[in-house]
């Protein structure tokens, strides 16, 4: 009983005020910072291979080997065994990524598990303009991309 | 009259709280999901210069070593490496100054391994390029990070719709 009593008598009283205010003073400052560094887009990838030394025959299937040959002016579609007709830009001089959709998807039904493509791309090229021609390659579910360079016949050096 | 008085003046002389503590969880919250939302990928380093271009595609950016291409330098983790006019008119395709951190971090990378603090390295490499620039820098980055021992190539660019 005398035990109890004394411990009675000894608790404390915790009545401590913390001192919050530092913390929201940093944590305010930080927030501010955060939200000022802070990238509100998403951002996403697109993977690829490597440049191959030559034009084209970096896809998988030995069979069809599909390569975009794309300049500044058109776009040519090459494949194992021949090539289809030139896609021309449209009058403003964008790509006509429309009819390059309606071909891909062409190639796509005859060939249904084939995933590899190869944009052979002239140097001039901006990439905001592959990037385009790259979405329409995975729109159409050819979404192994890999890159070569390209000159178009119009576009090399005249023999020394 | 007087009692009612001292009542009142007693009243008034208490000191107000402001209660805080809701505050304190609403701001360590709020730094908990601005943390993670700069952890998420490379998005917080795209530098200022950097106009990425827009895609349809969905493929979650993962945190890698980060090639970006400005306007006018090439800048591995934040440091210039290369001047994009300069490089674009090497007759060799290599990139030196590019090559030269690359290599080292490969070297950091296996090092790494070979402590067990990593368990496999693939080589990976995001390029985040201005949407302006040509494939001939492009392509001179790609080579120089397939020759430096960096395999797996992306390419970083805004998801169409979100931004």
């Amino acid at each position: 009983m005398a035990v109890m009593k004394l411990r009675k008598g000894s608790e404390r009283k915790f009545d401590v005020e913390l001192p919050v205010e530092a913390y929201i003073a940093v944590a305010s400052k930080l927030v501010t910072y955060l939200v000022l560094g802070a990238v509100w887009m998403q951002l996403v990838q697109i993977e690829v291979t490597l440049p191959s030394s030559g034009g084209g025959g970096g896809g998988g299937d030995a069979g069809l080997s599909l390569t975009l040959l794309v300049s500044e002016k058109q776009i040519d579609i090459a494949a194992t065994g021949g090539s289809l007709p030139p896609i021309q830009n449209l009058p403003n001089g964008d790509y006509d990524l429309n009819a390059l959709s309606e071909t891909l998807k062409k190639i796509r039904e005859k060939f249904a598990d084939h995933r590899e493509i190869v944009l052979a791309i002239q140097s001039t090229v901006v990439y905001d303009r592959i990037v385009g021609l790259m979405d329409e390659c995975i729109k159409n579910n050819f979404d192994a991309i890999s890159f070569a360079p390209y000159t178009p016949p119009d576009a090399a050096a005249p023999p020394k | 009259m007087a009692a009612k008085l001292s009542f009142r003046k007693r009243r008034h002389a208490e000191e107000p709280k402001v209660t805080l503590v809701s505050l304190v969880d609403f701001f360590t919250c709020l730094i908990f999901f601005l943390l993670a939302l700069q952890d998420m990928g490379a998005g917080a380093v795209v530098s200022k210069d950097i106009e990425l271009p827009l895609s349809i595609s969905k493929a979650e950016i993962k945190a890698d070593t980060v090639v970006a291409i400005t306007p006018t330098s090439i800048l591995v983790e934040g440091f210039n490496v290369g001047d994009v006019v300069e490089e674009s008119q090497r007759q060799e395709l290599l990139i030196p100054g590019l090559q030269a951190i690359l290599e080292k971090i490969k070297a950091r990378a296996s090092a790494w391994q070979q402590a067990g603090a990593i368990k496999d390295w693939e080589g990976r490499m995001i390029i985040q390029s201005d949407k302006n620039a040509k494939f001939e820098i492009i392509k001179r980055v790609m080579f120089t990070a397939g020759q430096s021992g960096f395999s797996v190539m992306s390419l970083a660019v805004t998801r169409k719709g979100v931004e």
